[in-house]
């Protein structure tokens, strides 16, 4: 069982995810020092599958390299890239290592990578993705071919609370949890009364699904202004922005930003932890952490 | 298929903030679209309820082939074994 189905499913307990760097150099060594940040306050990282449309190290190869240094993988899988076979090969791959946690999901269009003269994939989409994940969990492939044992995942999904249609966003959480999601990790949100939302109805009509909102650290406004204008799907009110920027130690103003952030989500119904994003790199994931009443493991 | 990545269950997460397809954001989003029309027209329950169907993985092997003739021989029914079994016989 993995330590992420164990704390959602097994205890109250609050689970702490973070973002694992995407890795295009510095080999093994890198992994290391990511790791090493990593590793004293959460309990399980995402290992992406080409974030944003751009190529990097393999879903695969960075879950493994985690596992060797003993943080527990997410691995996600993206319909972008990957046809149903491809999709199904790496849910496979993933089993042989042991890697429980899949997180399955649509993908960004290649249009907003480094490549978008790429084709791309979209054989399935991400409620298709989860219920592929659920059929090969039941011990056969999609065309009926056996599977024994049969694989045994963990399967989440993502979905975005702030993003139209507001209303439709619940119902959406409702159908990836009939295809076999058990929690959901949320796109980051600046709008508190649409997450809000959100979390009371997903509580409401989807009781036992997990959800894990996404916080992000950044260092000052720009990070916001690039997030607002060039990541559709988020919006950021000017106002928030300006928050940080009309300050005079907007480092700081950023900080205290995703710490009411932070409190704020977690005082949500359903909400059963945190997925953190750390674009600062410095300093205050720690402080963050301390604050948020966690511990760091030994 | 209006939707620039072909899905068929619903709106991504890259829906813009006024309604705008992510690829084309000159595009109001085609699950948007059909969204608002649902709601705002006065349909049976169970006709709106087919909006959040999860619909299964497209058959390829119809590309090009008449969708008249496939819905009349039933042709276009027809799931892979893992998903019919799983995920529709599952669910009943």
């Amino acid at each position: 069982m993995s330590i992420v189905s164990d704390i959602l499913e097994n205890s109250k307990s609050l689970l702490f995810t973070a973002e694992f760097p995407e890795i295009d150099n510095g080999g093994m060594e890198s992994i290391a020092r990511h790791a090493a940040r990593i590793a004293p306050w959460f309990d399980a990282a995402n290992a992406t599958d080409n974030t944003a449309a751009h190529a990097h190290a393999s879903n695969m190869a960075v879950a493994i390299a985690m596992q060797m240094h003993g943080i527990e993988p997410i691995m996600q899988i993206a319909c972008r890239d990957k046809n149903r076979l491809a999709i199904e090969a790496d849910l496979m791959g993933a089993a042989l290592h042991g890697i429980e946690n899949v997180a399955m999901l649509t993908g960004d269009d290649v249009s907003a990578g480094d490549e978008p003269e790429a084709r791309k994939v979209f054989d399935i989409d991400g409620p298709q993705a989860i219920a592929v994940a659920k059929v090969l969990s039941s011990g056969q492939y999609l065309s009926g071919r056996k599977i024994n044992p049969a694989p045994s995942f963990y399967i989440s999904a993502v979905e975005n609370p702030a993003a139209p249609p507001f209303e439709y966003r619940i119902e959406r959480a409702v159908k990836k949890q009939r295809a076999g999601a058990r929690y959901l990790q949320l796109q980051i949100c600046y709008h508190p009364d649409r997450l809000a939302s959100f979390c009371a109805g997903v509580a409401a009509a989807a009781p036992g699904l997990h959800l894990i909102p996404s916080i992000v650290l950044v260092k000052n406004e720009k990070a916001l202004n690039f997030m607002n204008n060039k990541v559709p799907g988020i919006d950021i009110p000017q106002e928030t922005i300006n928050q940080v920027a009309d300050n005079s130690d907007p480092g700081e103003a950023a900080y205290q930003l995703v710490l009411e952030q932070s409190k704020y989500a977690l005082s949500l119904p359903g909400v059963r932890g945190l997925h953190i994003i750390d674009f600062r790199r410095d300093n205050s994931l720690d402080r963050l952490m301390g604050e948020l009443g966690r511990k760091p493991k030994a | 298929m209006t939707c620039p990545k072909t899905l068929r269950n619903g709106p991504c997460g890259g829906v813009r903030e006024n309604g705008g397809c992510e690829v084309k954001p000159e595009m109001q989003c085609i699950w948007v679209k059909a969204y608002e029309r649902k709601e705002k027209l006065h349909l049976p329950q169970s006709w709106r309820d087919h909006y959040n169907e999860l619909r299964p993985p497209v058959d390829m092997q119809l590309k090009g082939t008449s969708s008249w003739v496939n819905l009349l021989t039933k042709r276009d029914r027809k799931r892979s074994k893992g998903w019919q079994s799983v995920i529709e016989d599952g669910d009943k």
